[in-house]
């Protein structure tokens, strides 16, 4: 368990409409500058989706904090002292938004070109269908997605950061090959220059080009796709992280 | 253009009537704690002359006691607080702003480093 440093924290949980947010989260921020907090981070999130009709529940605002903010929210066994209903906090904070957007201490911190490419492909994954896992070892960073049905192929988006190849992202396959779990590599994207969104397009294109193939193998399908991504993260020591707007 | 009249004013509930065509009331609450905050400004007077000359604020009147601008008909204004309103005020109103009130509202640690890193009220020097 994560403790913060402060010697006094504040205990609260995300409401809204009524429904309260399961986790009691605790903080170094007070309760004057905890709710220009949390509009700033859902602003940030309407501003990201302005434009794709996506939402979040209390919980996942909650997660958000847990995640961006990891040395100021950790979570409490506690219960809690204060109780806030995000919409109401963001429908009395909104007017100022301009400002508060401004506010330095609120930016979280900056993602590097492979933490800012994998988030957006997670979010591309997600917004297609598909639900997406990102975990990582020491040396590389994946991203499985699947279709949440049974007998679906489960895709796998590698990137390995010593690869001898310089900075590449391999777009792929899970095999269960006689009950052998493997990655098999369908492309590879290979990149120079630093323009994440040029990477990003190269990447979408492979994956169009394997997700839309119908002409699945039979042994390509996995009858439980999520427990087949649990198996194959197991068998190579990758840890599940939560990034940005899970 | 609409007018956002401000009563900045001290425990002795005296301090002088100002007025921004800008800054609306939900946004004063942070420009006043940052101006506090960011410049040590302690004073009704000190204040004011940031107020004024950073962030294009007008002077309405100097120097003058609750009860004078609450009864003088030179100033036929309806009363808001900054803080219990929310920043809430009808176009007939001003706001009583209580310096000593908003430094105890932003006392906590994280608040001031809240206020001392707004970028857009930094911007406005410039």
């Amino acid at each position: 368990m994560r403790f913060l440093s402060n010697y006094r924290q504040l205990r609260f949980v995300i409401s809204r409409n009524g429904g309260t947010a399961k986790t009691v989260l605790k903080t170094s921020y007070d309760i004057v500058s905890l709710p220009y907090l949390l509009t700033y981070v859902m602003g940030q999130f309407f501003e990201e989706y302005a434009d794709e009709g996506v939402g979040f529940s209390s919980s996942e605002l909650t997660d958000m904090l847990l995640t961006m903010y990891p040395n100021d929210f950790a979570v409490s066994m506690d219960n809690t002292d204060l109780v806030i209903d995000d919409l109401e906090t963001w429908e009395r904070n909104c007017s100022s938004y301009d400002i508060i957007r401004t506010i330095g201490i609120f930016k979280p911190k900056e993602l590097n070109l492979s933490e800012k490419l994998f988030c957006k492909l997670k979010k591309h994954c997600k917004q297609n269908g598909f639900l997406a896992v990102y975990a990582e070892t020491n040396e590389e960073s994946l991203i499985i997605f699947y279709r949440p049905k049974s007998n679906q192929r489960v895709f796998g988006i590698r990137r390995n950061c010593y690869s001898k190849n310089g900075n590449s992202i391999e777009i792929g396959l899970l095999i269960n090959e006689n009950t052998f779990l493997w990655f098999k590599t369908a492309a590879i994207v290979s990149y120079k220059n630093n323009n994440l969104k040029s990477i990003f397009n190269d990447v979408i294109q492979e994956i169009n080009k394997i997700t839309i193939d119908e002409k699945a193998l039979p042994q390509d399908k996995f009858r439980n796709p999520y427990v087949a991504c649990l198996e194959y993260l197991s068998k190579y020591g990758y840890s599940i992280k939560t990034i940005e707007w899970e | 253009m609409n007018e956002y009249r401000y009563f900045i004013a001290d425990d002795n509930k005296t301090g002088t009537l100002i007025c921004s065509n800008e800054i609306k009331g939900e946004d004063m609450l942070l420009l006043v704690g940052y101006v506090i905050c960011f410049y040590n400004a302690a004073s009704v007077d000190d204040i004011v002359d940031k107020l004024v000359t950073m962030y294009g604020f007008s002077v309405m009147k100097e120097h003058i006691t609750a009860l004078d601008l609450n009864t003088n008909p030179d100033t036929p204004y309806t009363y808001y607080d900054l803080i219990d309103e929310g920043g809430y005020c009808e176009s007939d109103g001003y706001m009583y702003t209580d310096i000593d009130r908003i430094k105890k509202h932003f006392s906590g640690e994280k608040s001031q480093k809240m206020l001392r890193t707004i970028g857009r009220f930094n911007a406005k020097k410039g």
